[in-house]
Order: structure tokens, then sequence, then C-alpha cells
């Protein structure tokens, strides 16, 4: 069946599908506005996600990795009961999901499989984005009954243009033969156990990879999983990655093809909100972090992913390897730190790298509070994945 | 209650700092600052646009470097132009392998 226009709902961009309304392309700020309240009475609030990763290690080399402007002064390694630590913090303050996604692979970290089953035990929501070559039968029986959503990332639709983006060149496709041995097991074991998890594959599209699109459409579809989305690839400010957003919007005739390949079981998904702002930002003060809060595979705790690297030591809030997460939430540099980037002295639009995790959240809040769109309070049904902004 | 900075323009630097030369530049900084012990500390770079870079010799301790840089931003944008910003000269990735794709961070 083709996905038509009815399919999305263009108040939220979210997408009907057969487990319930997905929003990738928007955010999910109205489900939580008691936290919207404390923060506009002034009060520290807890985010209400975090996004974080339990290495800074990964196999891969993506051409698009935003990792490769993250390195910060140190690399600790987070033991199991760091982060077992950790998600005790989370559930004492009120973090209500963890997504393990941030600057590394959190599959190579031996805390993974205990990381996942403590979170779902303690009634916290968790998710992971992975590249999928270490997902294998084993650890996916042991984490899948117990994760929300898992979006693997799939540069490609073809076995040479994934190995290229991904690894070291177009020959080398048994990286791309191996993630989807392993995507196509969870998609069986979620079926053969009924699982309530999302599974999606993920482009983080470059226009240099325009020919990967439709493949990689047709590739989401023919594994079954329940989405695939295309997105932009964010860059730092000063444009290392070297993306050309001007030539976003020549690929759009493409990406809307990629969409009507949509079917019953798999929706293709593009977050044209992003892709369309061309890497610019409407805000200049950044209130999202407070919110949604990001921790690197190092241990270092920062605002936003894209402080993490060293250039931006100013923001660096401490390690969770060196003291409690919670002890860090309550200091007073957590909030001197926050309340800096929501100041005049900060300015989202040059001193940080485009369209970060929180964009769609940071956008909603400054609309909020300058009257341009106030979020309302929704207490109707929740979409999937409700704790993850 | 929130203080509300949405609108506020940006703070940027004065004519007066745009005048001065990279040499002028750095001795008022580290006029400025000469009473904060900071023997690790050189400054790296000094655009116009108000960015401050400083190159540390050794690292501050992840719970200490937050709060301190804040501090020197507040005494410099206090003493010598509200516009002035500091930062630290970055890191490249230590990923050998990502490194193969020889992108370098400036």
């Amino acid at each position: 069946m083709i996905m038509n226009k009815n399919t999305f709902n263009t108040k939220n961009n979210s997408v009907k599908t057969k487990e319930g309304e997905l929003i990738l392309d928007s955010h999910k700020l109205s489900y939580h506005y008691d936290r919207i309240e404390a923060w506009e009475n002034g009060e520290r609030i807890a985010p209400i996600s975090v996004d974080m990763s339990l290495s800074r290690a990964c196999g891969a080399m993506c051409s698009f990795c935003y990792a490769m402007m993250q390195e910060p002064q140190e690399r600790a390694n987070i033991k199991t009961k760091d982060a077992l630590n950790l998600l005790d913090d989370f559930a004492a303050i009120g973090i209500k999901s963890v997504s393990l996604v941030s600057d590394g692979e959190s599959t190579l970290s031996k805390a993974y499989v205990p990381f996942i089953q403590h979170a779902a035990n303690i009634g916290i929501d968790v998710a992971n984005a992975t590249n999928g070559w270490e997902f294998e039968k084993e650890k996916v029986d042991q984490v899948l009954p117990h994760m929300t959503w898992i979006r693997f990332t799939v540069a490609a639709g073809t076995p040479e243009g994934y190995s290229k983006i991904m690894y070291k060149g177009p020959e080398h496709t048994e990286v791309f033969d191996r993630a989807m041995k392993n995507i196509r097991y969870a998609v069986e074991l979620k079926k053969k156990l009924n699982l309530n998890v999302t599974l999606g594959i993920q482009m983080v599209l470059m226009p240099d990879f325009k020919d990967e699109i439709l493949p990689f459409a047709k590739l989401a579809v023919d594994l079954g999983v329940d989405y695939g989305v295309i997105k932009h690839c964010s860059d730092d400010e000063v444009g290392t990655l070297g993306v050309d957003y001007s030539k976003y919007e020549e690929m759009f005739p493409l990406i809307e093809e990629a969409e009507l390949m949509s079917n019953d079981q798999t929706k293709i998904i593009a977050k044209w909100n992003k892709i369309k702002d061309k890497g610019v930002s409407s805000y200049n003060r950044l209130y999202g972090p407070q919110f949604l809060l990001q921790l690197s595979g190092s241990g270092l705790i920062a605002p936003a992913g894209q402080f993490f690297n060293a250039r931006y030591s100013k923001f660096h809030m401490g390690n969770l390897t060196e003291e409690r997460f919670i002890d860090i939430f309550k200091s007073e540099r957590y909030k001197k730190i926050m309340d800096y980037i929501a100041s005049p002295n900060f300015d989202a639009q040059n001193m940080m790298g485009t369209l970060p995790i929180t964009h769609y959240i940071n956008e909603a809040l400054n609309d909020h509070i300058t009257g341009k769109a106030r979020i309302i309070p929704n207490n109707g049904p929740k979409p999937l994945h409700v704790n993850f902004l | 209650m929130f203080k509300n900075f949405a609108t506020t323009k940006t703070a940027l630097t004065g004519e007066k700092w745009k005048s001065l030369t990279k040499k002028d530049r750095i001795e008022l900084i580290m006029k400025e600052l000469k009473n904060k012990n900071l023997e690790n500390f050189e400054v790296f770079d000094v655009p116009d646009d108000g960015r401050i870079v400083f190159k540390v010799l050794e690292s501050i301790p992840s719970n200490k470097r937050g709060l301190m840089l804040l501090d020197i931003e507040e005494q410099l944008k206090t003493n010598i132009d509200k516009g002035l910003t500091v930062w630290l000269e970055p890191i490249g990735d230590k990923s050998k392998l990502r490194n193969l794709r020889g992108i370098t961070i400036n």
C-alpha cells in the first residue's frame, strides 16, 4: 500500500504505524507539560530524557560521523558499576528515558547488556542506535525484550555504498552482510515474541549519497523493519565535515519518491523539518539541554554532544566515572552552565554546530517563551516512545 | 522566575577591540589575568569576533574547568569587552580508524 498524505499528521509530523503514532520529525514536549511549567517557574528541572554512550569506541568509520569532532580532554572507561549507578541516579531525580546513541558504539561496552536490563527493571525506558555489527544473536536475545526502540545506522542501500561510507571501502561488504544478518534476526525475534519494540534503520544523508536514497528505502522494506528514516547531516560551526546544505533541495524529489515506497509494515520517513532548515537555527538561546541532556562515552557530562570537544571546555560539568551524576546535577556548575547557554552570552547560531539532537525542542521552547507558538498540554493518547523527546 | 533572554541581542565586540592588533589583544588579556595563576595558559588565537582561544598546557579536571573558564570569561567581559568569549584549542579525533578519513579539526 502506498502511503498517502492522510498517513501524516501535519500538526506534529507523526506517522501512523501498525503499532501507533510515530513522531520522528518533531518533538513530544506537550506530553510533559508539568516540566515545562516548572522550567518557566525557574526551577532546576530533571531532564526528561538522556542521550548517551557507554563508550567512545567504534569499529566503523562513517564519513558523516559527528564523533570525529567530539574528542574531549580525556577518555575515561565507563565501568558497569558506573553505568548502573548512573541509572539509579536517573531514577532518583525523575529522568524517564535513556537512549544509547551519542559519541560511541555502546554495544562494544561490557556494561551494555546489564545497563539495558537494569534500566528496564527500574522503570526507565531504554533505546539504542547502533551499526549492528556487534548486535549478534546472544546479545539481541538478552536486550530486545527490554527495549523501546532500536535504530540501526544503515548509511546506504547497496552493500558497496554502505561499505564505502561506513568502512574502509566498497570492497569491504562483509560489514554490510554482518549488519543485515543481525538486523534480520532482531526483526524475526520481535515477530516471534511479539515484542513491543520499534525497529528502524537510518540514513544520514549527505549530498554525495543521493544515489543511495532509493536503494535505502527498498532495503528498509525488504528487511521488514518498522521504519527507514532519512535525515540531514549535522556539521560543526566551522564546517569541518563540509556539508553543503544548499544541495539538499535538489534531492527532494528522490526523498519524496522514497517515502512513497512505504507499505503497511515499513514506513519511509524523512526528517523534512531539519532537512529544510539548511543548517540554520531559528533560535539564539539554548533551552533544550535542560530537557534532553547528553553524556559522552568518555564519561564527560556537558549540556549537548556538540560541546564534548575540548574547545567547549567552559561547558564541561564533570565526569560520571569520577563523581555521581546526581551530585553533578545538583551542583552550582550544572546550573551556571545551563544558565549561560540560555543567556545573551551564548548564541546557538554561531557558537555550536548545526541541527543538534535537541533542535526540535530548542525551537519549540524558543517559540513557546517568545509567544510565537505556545506548547499546549496534551492529555490525549500517547504516541510511541513518548518519553523520548 | 525564568529569565527570558530569547530575543535579547547577543553581546558583540566593540570597535575598540576590533581596532587592536593581535599582539595588543594578547597583552591586554594576559595583563588582565596575571593575578589568576594561569601559568599553563597561552593565548592561541584572538580573532575579531571576540573569541579568545587558549591553549592549556596541563589538563584541568573536568569538574573544575567549566566554572573556571566561565569565571575568566566574565572577568574579561567586565574589564575589556562584553563581546569576548573564551574557548580552548580543539582536540582532534583519537580514533585511528576514523582518522583515515583525513578530517582535521580547526
